[in-house]
């Protein structure tokens, strides 16, 4: 949790910069960005220093590209994004662990498949609140009803 | 051989030695003219200025390059202390604040997607009323 404070706290404060892929940040920036953290901040990021230089190679290509990204998003986007990283903090484990699951799911879809869920998701983004409610509701008949015809003609085999 | 001297010879062997010195030819005078010039030329190469520049260069270089080298140890085991006093070796603060997040970030940037990820699926199967 404390962790969490630190990263949203710092996010408003610390802006642009990267490292490795992108133009190297001048010594002084970083400098003074060190100066503004508080000391239990900088105690926590020299852990996460530790950390990431521990991670597997691929991992940390990852993350320097993520940064990158993060580096070249716009004001808005930026905080749109910690709003949901928040949200996803705040859920339960359970519910972090499927959405993970999910997003392994959706890495390994074909990229047609990809492709049209990406043109979903699309749709899904510009419906009102009400619009989600009733496509989540006639998914759910659809799905029910599905379920239900599937019982019957197990039931005619036998 | 002084007359004084003490030694084991006797008159006959002095007798005989003596003839035979002067039956031997006498040595040739030194040629103290060609020692005297041989001398002065290898004093005047010794002295000359190309020599007297590798003489000098022969010494301070080994000092110089020793002295070079320990600057260039100092001043590299230094650096990172003058130039960095309070930041870390991997001395990004966006990164180290941001890892938990950056973590994650590919599924934050589609948290909206995941979540509904088994609906979204079937959205084009749909027809929603006033679309």
């Amino acid at each position: 949790m404390r962790r969490m404070l630190v990263v949203v706290s710092t996010v408003g404060v610390l802006t642009g910069g990267a490292v490795d892929l992108a133009p190297a940040q001048a010594p002084e920036e970083r400098q003074r960005q060190w100066r503004e953290l508080t000391p239990e901040q900088r105690q926590i990021a020299r852990q996460n220093f530790r950390r990431f230089q521990e991670l597997p190679a691929q991992e940390k290509q990852r993350i320097l590209e993520d940064l990158q990204r993060w580096n070249e998003l716009s004001e808005s986007r930026r905080e749109e994004l910690q709003q949901a990283y928040e949200r996803f903090q705040r859920l339960p484990a359970e519910r972090r662990e499927r959405i993970v699951q999910r997003f392994r799911q959706l890495q390994q879809l074909p990229p047609d498949e990809r492709e049209r869920v990406m043109r979903n998701w699309e749709r899904w983004r510009h419906m009102t609140a009400e619009e989600r409610a009733q496509a989540r509701e006639q998914i759910r008949q659809q799905r029910q009803e599905l379920r239900e015809r599937g019982e019957r003609s197990n039931g005619t085999e036998r | 051989m002084s007359s004084g001297r003490h030694d084991d010879l006797t008159p006959d062997d002095r007798d005989l030695l003596a003839r035979a010195a002067a039956g031997s030819p006498a040595p040739p005078e030194p040629r103290w003219g060609d020692y005297r010039a041989q001398l002065r030329t290898r004093l005047d190469a010794r002295r000359s200025l190309g020599t007297r520049v590798r003489r000098w260069w022969a010494r301070p270089a080994p000092i110089a390059l020793s002295f070079g080298l320990a600057t260039a140890l100092l001043l590299f085991a230094l650096q990172p202390v003058e130039r960095r006093p309070d930041v870390p070796a991997v001395e990004d603060p966006l990164l180290a604040t941001r890892l938990e997040m950056l973590e994650h970030y590919r599924v934050v940037e589609r948290l909206d997607l995941l979540e509904d990820l088994d609906v979204i699926r079937q959205l084009d199967l749909v027809s929603l009323r006033g679309r």
